[in-house]
């Protein structure tokens, strides 16, 4: 018998990182993950078990490509962005030789860059990595005390 | 994009200000485009008018390149919390689904299924021979019925039919408290934890009495804890709430029921149901049918 749940909790942990490699917006990883699997209940009678992941994945990728196709129609997200950057690029507001600083850890410059490149608040950072609040102002404390130390270090 | 410069510096901590102070850094464009939009990049997500500006910037900027990677390693997997929503938003929008264009289609359609109810009526009547197991099911309709040694009514776990379309009628109740209330349950149901599926479905069948999804998988929890006098009880009202695929499940269940709990006569009624229409239930139905009237034909007086 085509069992969904069994189904769904196979898969649905490698779908929603999938759908997060894609767009780096947890929200939007939930939702297009959701609508993949409502795809797989539309579609039970013609897809076969055999076949998945990888038609869940097709689907995943599919759904994304409309995601920007849709938004890239609207013109409402992208288009400032492209009016403001036609090809060129604009330094960013922190060093980058700090953000590659060997001490820092992917976290401590993800943290960093959201939100001294990107300007995000901390609530928005939790959003966009999965990380708790607190975790998002440990890792900031933590990475700006390193980097103090390292520029106190250079400065001597 | 990620907000006005005064918005995006506007919650930084005095330590933080003494940091970039220090630096020099001073709130100003930001040229970067957001994350999102370099990740769809790279996995080439993109149409083509917004590739090419995106990959322009991120081939010459070390700080998205870095980004990009970066996400990559820190991404935690789902949360229960996020699973929650997801399974949320299927519940949601199968229910949604469920109340739209579709469901007009279904009823601009209910004229010709008439028609065709109608044409099947009248050749079954006329040109079909009787089904021969009808007279034997009035016949152990009696009150004259051994408890069946049924084969074919093995209790089998009902699939979760994730999403369940529910079937709630009014205003007052909280939705989104219902699915993860009913998602919680029916967690500890698919784990086979029976008896702590029902402590939580128990007062859901009380905050929610016109929601079936909730009698019904009590109802089978309790089946396989052998409390099938209590089992039956929730499936008849599981039964008349629901509709689609928890219609035939209910009754099939309630059939089920009552011939553990000795009373097989009473199973007629909805193995005739189910017998008498098409559905995933319809060919056990039929069988079950076939065995209790054996089953009565061997016990009854001679």
């Amino acid at each position: 018998m085509w069992d969904f749940e069994s189904i769904y909790r196979a898969h649905v942990d490698s779908v929603y990182r999938y759908a997060l490699s894609l767009v780096g917006s947890r929200a939007l990883a939930e939702d297009v993950t959701s609508d993949t699997f409502l795809a797989l209940i539309r579609h039970r009678d013609s897809v076969d078990e055999d076949r998945l992941p990888g038609w869940l994945f097709t689907v995943t990728k599919n759904k994304m490509l409309d995601h920007w196709r849709r938004k890239s129609t609207e013109q409402q997200y992208c288009q400032k962005w492209l009016e403001e950057n036609p090809g060129t690029l604009n330094p960013p507001t922190m060093n980058i030789g700090l953000l590659e600083h060997k001490a820092l850890k992917p976290v401590h410059r993800v943290c960093l860059t959201l939100r001294y490149v990107h300007g995000m608040t901390r609530p928005e950072i939790a959003r966009q990595t999965g990380l708790s609040d607190t975790q998002v102002k440990g890792h900031l404390q933590y990475a700006l005390e390193i980097l103090r130390k390292e520029l106190a270090k250079d400065s001597l | 994009m990620t907000g006005e410069p005064e918005q995006r510096w506007s919650d930084l901590e005095p330590y933080e200000m003494d940091f970039l102070e220090e630096l020099g850094v001073s709130p100003g464009s930001v040229g970067c485009p957001p994350p999102e939009l370099v990740r769809a990049c790279n996995a080439d997500v993109l149409p083509k008018n917004l590739k090419g500006s995106v990959q322009r910037h991120v081939e010459g900027c070390r700080v998205c390149q870095n980004l990009a990677r970066d996400l990559g390693e820190v991404d935690a997997g789902l949360s229960s919390e996020e699973q929650l929503r997801i399974r949320g938003h299927i519940f949601d929008k199968v229910h949604r689904r469920g109340r739209s264009p579709s469901r007009r289609l279904f009823w601009a359609l209910i004229p010709a299924l008439a028609v065709a109810v109608v044409i099947t009526l009248v050749i079954w009547t006329h040109f079909l021979p009787k089904n021969p197991d009808r007279k034997i099911v009035s016949a152990i309709s009696t009150p004259n019925v051994a408890v069946a040694p049924a084969t074919i009514f093995v209790l089998e776990k009902a699939q979760v039919e994730m999403p369940v379309p529910l079937v709630m009628r009014g205003a007052s109740e909280n939705r989104q408290a219902y699915i993860a209330g009913l998602v919680r349950a029916l967690d500890r149901y698919q784990a086979g934890d029976y008896t702590e599926a029902i402590k939580r479905l128990e007062p859901l069948a009380q905050k929610y009495p016109r929601a079936a999804e909730v009698p019904f998988y009590l109802g089978v929890s309790l089946l396989f804890e052998g409390r099938d006098s209590e089992a039956a009880k929730n499936l008849e009202r599981a039964e008349t709430l629901a509709t689609g695929w928890l219609a035939g499940a209910s009754r099939w269940y309630l059939a089920i029921a009552d011939i553990r709990s000795g009373r097989p006569e009473e199973a007629v009624v909805p193995l005739q149901g189910l017998c008498d229409a098409p559905g995933e239930y319809h060919a056990r139905a039929c069988a079950g049918l076939k065995e209790l009237s054996s089953s009565n034909r061997s016990t009854a007086p001679r």
